[in-house]
């Protein structure tokens, strides 16, 4: 009886087995674990069961570290040879690494045969490709140069958002002034104060030097790069004292309490005030970093095949579905970013979102370097860490703060890494 | 050969096959490695000569801010957990009431996971929230940003590593003191030894390899430090609590700079070794003596 029921197991086991190699699975690595953004990926993995249910969805959430974490297992899987069918990538620089090794397979015949390339802006199309091939599909665009503020505040001190960045700086001390932490910060992971510097300087120097001092043609010796460090080091002057124990999320938390009156922060802090329980436009507001309107500064997150993926065809099915405007409506609506195409009915999205969705069609497109997209990864690792060291040090001469810059930019060969990499800016 | 000795070697090759594999040949990987240009994601085996270790000790801010950082960490951890661990282990051994439900106490911290712990510590660190900055509220002290400051963030991390660790060397030091024969600590007693003097003359001599076992293992820990760091600060804020573990773990595996990885790893193995090799004559001689 006993041998008899072992061999009964054995043959289910079998059996079981046969049947899981012959549904094909989707594998799939994000970093999409916190509030908002594991309901917006869920919300897609749903839309895609209902249309390949015999598909088995096997979902590999990495937690942390903005994705380094994850992008450590990514690496780690890819070398063993055993890649998962798609995995998140910031589109640009961190894409173009696995692109320029040839570890992604060339997805430009599906981008022409989808018609991919007349909804999608220009500068998202590059950052998607690399030497003339497509390689990922931009699940959503976020905008990096937002400032938010508490409106109450703002009502109370008959203020209203500068459109220049030294109103900015001007407006800083008056806040503080009357009893409010002018700036939130929560830098606990330091991209936060990275994002400081970086939306300022597009404030300072605009998109074409912006885009000039990320590609190492010119250097932190620039006016208006030292420009940005003086407004820098003012900025950090009007943080909240407890930044580096908070995150960014705990940092827009300070708005909400009514302690900070503004923080710079990508748009994915409109769906941290959204899941707060703010109303747009009534509690909070959210534009452009003063001098950068008209400016969109890029955070693109997207998906490629790597080479060897297994069920390759359920990755493409993943790459048409996450780029149809049901798909784009439905992840970004949850998430608080906007549709990376720019087709998309603004209806169900709130009124920042719409600004930005209209702003994406007309505005001078950039890119963030602290989300991966601009610059080379090692670089913008190091840069990071630079500026937290000017953070840290404000006995610091501008001077020692621009040689430091510049010896970051060199020790990681920026200049010759983005010029012989041939990618458009 | 006798059956006897076929016998144990048919037992003892799966273990040295595996750690010759995963320990040995990994290490010369390693060192290999670091050798090369291999600082791009995908495989470059040219041969760089001495040019990732040049650049690690002669260019690299970060990496000499992580060796000071190590050895500013290491001297405080080792001798923090050994004479705590020691301490905590005499009053084990001196007969207390619930004493295995003091021991479980002491030793719980070394069996929870470190990310878990880091969480905590977060907690504890945390200016606004933190259990310390209520307790420096009701003491009406003031509130210090613990891990968000270059002064204290160092100082925590090592509070917090070596409440972790400290179960590890009790353990340590109960089982060396659980050695000592009680006739020999009767006869000290008999010739005059109380106290201090007992301990001194007496039982710390009797725990020696106890002790050489257990700063072997912390300077190791030190060396390698990596999981509760980079829960608690990532190695922030600026670089004040990055250690060499750090700095391998992101050049590898974020900036694609592999081969320095590999020097970074070799670095402290080295150093690693330095402590070692002196341990295994050490306790050579001592298991002699003691025989």
């Amino acid at each position: 009886m006993k041998s008899f029921k072992v061999l009964l197991l054995v043959s289910l086991l079998i059996g079981a087995m046969g049947i899981m190699s012959i549904a094909s699975s989707f594998s799939i690595y994000d970093w999409w674990t916190a509030g908002g953004e594991a309901q917006a990926i869920a919300a897609v993995l749903n839309m895609y069961h209902n249309a390949y249910p015999d598909v088995t969805i096997v979902q590999n959430p990495v937690a942390g570290g903005a994705g380094v974490n994850m992008q450590a297992v990514i690496k780690s899987l890819i070398f063993a040879g055993v890649p998962p069918t798609t995995f998140q990538v910031h589109a640009g620089w961190e894409m173009y690494q696995y692109a320029s090794a040839n570890l992604l397979q060339p997805i430009t015949n599906l981008w022409k045969s989808e018609g991919w390339t007349s909804v999608f802006p220009q500068r998202i199309q590059q950052l998607c490709s690399y030497n003339g091939q497509f390689y990922a599909v931009p699940m959503d665009v976020h905008r990096a140069n937002m400032v938010w503020y508490n409106k109450a505040i703002f009502d109370k001190l008959g203020l209203t958002m500068p459109t220049t960045i030294e109103g900015f700086i001007n407006m800083l001390p008056v806040i503080k002034a009357a009893g409010y932490t002018p700036l939130a910060l929560g830098d606990s992971a330091n991209w936060t104060t990275a994002m400081l510097f970086e939306e300022t300087l597009l404030a300072v120097a605009g998109p074409v030097k912006y885009n000039e001092y990320f590609e190492g043609k010119i250097t932190a010796s620039d006016p208006a790069v030292q420009q940005t460090i003086k407004y820098f080091r003012t900025e950090l002057q009007y943080v909240n004292p407890n930044h580096a124990s908070l995150t960014w999320d705990q940092a827009c938390g300070l708005l909400v309490s009514g302690q900070a009156a503004m923080t710079i922060m990508g748009d994915w802090a409109n769906g941290y005030f959204m899941a707060a329980g703010w109303k747009p436009d009534v509690n909070y507001g959210g534009v452009a970093v003063p001098g950068t309107e008209g400016i969109y500064n890029l955070v693109v997150d997207s998906f490629p095949i790597p080479v060897g993926a297994p069920d390759v065809q359920t990755g493409y099915d993943w790459l048409k579905l996450i780029a149809t405007p049901q798909a784009q409506a439905a992840f970004n609506q949850i998430k608080g970013s906007i549709p990376a195409r720019i087709d998309v009915s603004t209806v169900g999205f709130n009124p920042i979102q719409v600004a930005n969705m209209e702003a994406l069609k007309k505005d001078v497109l950039t890119a963030s370097a602290v989300h991966g997209s601009e610059a080379p990864v090692a670089f913008v690792t190091d840069w990071e860490n630079a500026l937290t060291v000017i953070q840290y040090h404000p006995e610091m001469s501008l001077q020692a703060c621009v040689n430091l810059l510049n010896t970051t930019a060199q020790q990681d060969n920026l200049a010759e890494t983005v010029a012989s990499a041939n990618v458009s800016y | 050969m006798s059956k006897k000795t076929l016998v144990s070697i048919v037992f003892i090759l799966p273990s040295v096959i595996i750690v010759g594999i995963f320990v040995y040949a990994f290490i010369v990987w390693t060192l290999a490695v670091s050798f090369t240009n291999w600082n791009t994601l995908l495989p470059n085996w040219s041969f760089a000569g001495l040019k990732n270790y040049i650049y690690l000790f002669a260019q690299d801010m970060r990496f000499h801010i992580d060796l000071v950082n190590n050895f500013i960490f290491l001297p405080f951890f080792v001798l923090g957990t050994m004479v705590l661990g020691f301490f905590l282990a005499t009053l084990l051994n001196s007969g207390v009431k619930f004493e295995s439900f003091f021991r479980t106490v002491f030793l719980l911290p070394m069996a929870i996971s470190l990310v878990v712990s880091g969480v905590i510590w977060i907690w504890i660190y945390d200016p606004t929230n933190g259990a310390l900055a209520s307790l420096f509220q009701i003491l009406h002290l003031p509130s210090i940003n613990w891990l968000g400051s270059m002064t204290y963030a160092l100082p925590a991390i090592i509070i917090a590593t070596i409440w972790q660790y400290t179960g590890f060397t009790t353990s340590i030091y109960l089982a060396g003191l659980r050695g000592i024969p009680q006739e020999i600590i009767e006869a000290a007693k008999l010739d005059g030894a109380h106290g201090l003097r007992l301990y001194w003359n007496v039982i710390i001599p009797m725990v020696q390899s106890s002790t050489v076992t257990a700063f072997v293992l912390m300077v190791q820990l030190s060396l390698q430090m990596f999981d509760i760091i980079w829960v608690m600060t990532q190695g922030g804020p600026a670089y004040a609590t990055d250690m060499p573990a750090i700095y391998m773990f992101i050049a590898g595996f974020k900036q694609n700079f592999v081969a320095r990885g590999a020097a970074i790893a070799i670095v402290i193995f080295a150093l690693t070794l330095v402590v070692v090799i002196p341990y295994l004559f050490t306790v050579g001689k001592i298991t002699e003596e003691e025989a």
